[in-house]
């Protein structure tokens, strides 16, 4: 196997971004809805809940610790993880913030792939109260 | 409904995913990675063509699991994606009963829960669980 986990890239793990606020609203619960083609009432209106991976829009912007952008040939996503303590409503105040857990590298058959996993938590702006959290790792794919 | 450990879910099959979808999605998620829209992006990653976010089939398991048990009812949902999903794909999403625990005195249903495509494939699967009250 390869060494492509080079100190500086170790040195990601631990590293927290955040926390970040997002407001909830309803035409992008409505958005995100159509795009996945269901049409359930639940997710329309003023008092829209969010569909239940509704929260990767919470984007983190551009300056967050990730891999170098030319870090192997092509970049995908392994798993996600999503859970909440009650459902996530139009016009909800989350502070979102994730920390890189772990980096960890296999050779493929196609390549070596490196795998990135982050932890989440969105906390309730405004009582603080957990309203749920996941997880997200990623993989850069290397070809051999 | 009520279900009990061992039941199948009612199937959800979902329209052909097609490249207006795609783009729909990158816009409502925010994940502009061109491998889902260009096809000259997706061939310089090594991919025959753009391939489906590996999000939107996990959003056709969420909508699997509130059409089965009820908007608002989703606790978690634990999904690896397996294989890529390419444009005219229809997927089916299907899952079974694996148990019936509480947690604070609330009753939830744990599920294996599984996207196929067209030809059976899985191509995202994982776990995922709903509040049943």
């Amino acid at each position: 196997m390869s060494n492509r986990i080079t100190p500086e890239i170790r040195a990601l793990v631990g590293r927290k971004h955040g926390p970040y606020r997002v407001r909830v609203e309803q035409g992008a619960i409505e958005k995100f809805a159509d795009a996945i083609g269901d049409d359930n009432p639940a997710y329309r209106g003023i008092d829209a809940i969010a569909p239940p991976t509704f929260p990767t829009t919470f984007r983190p912007g551009d300056a967050y610790p990730d891999l170098p952008p030319d870090f192997g040939d092509v970049g995908l996503h392994a798993s996600q993880v999503y859970e909440v303590e009650r459902p996530i409503r139009a016009g909800d105040e989350l502070d979102v913030s994730f920390t890189i857990v772990d980096i960890t590298e296999k050779s493929g058959r196609t390549g070596d792939l490196v795998f990135v996993e982050r932890e989440y938590e969105f906390t309730d702006a405004r009582d603080g109260s957990r309203a749920g959290g996941g997880k997200w790792v990623s993989l850069r794919r290397f070809r051999n | 409904m009520s279900y009990k450990q061992g039941d199948a879910l009612p199937e959800l099959v979902k329209a052909p995913v097609s490249r207006m979808q795609l783009v729909k999605y990158a816009g409502a998620s925010g994940d502009f990675n061109p491998i889902h829209y260009d096809d000259e992006a997706a061939r310089a990653g090594g991919l025959e063509g753009v391939i489906a976010h590996g999000m939107l089939s996990m959003g056709f398991l969420g909508q699997f699991v509130e059409t089965t048990f009820g908007a608002g009812s989703y606790k978690r949902l634990e999904v690896r994606f397996q294989g890529m999903v390419k444009l005219g794909e229809v997927i089916t999403c299907r899952g079974v009963v694996t148990d019936i625990a509480q947690e604070n005195g609330r009753e939830y249903a744990a599920c294996e829960i599984e996207a196929v495509d067209s030809d059976g494939r899985v191509v995202t699967a994982g776990r995922a669980q709903a509040w049943l009250d």
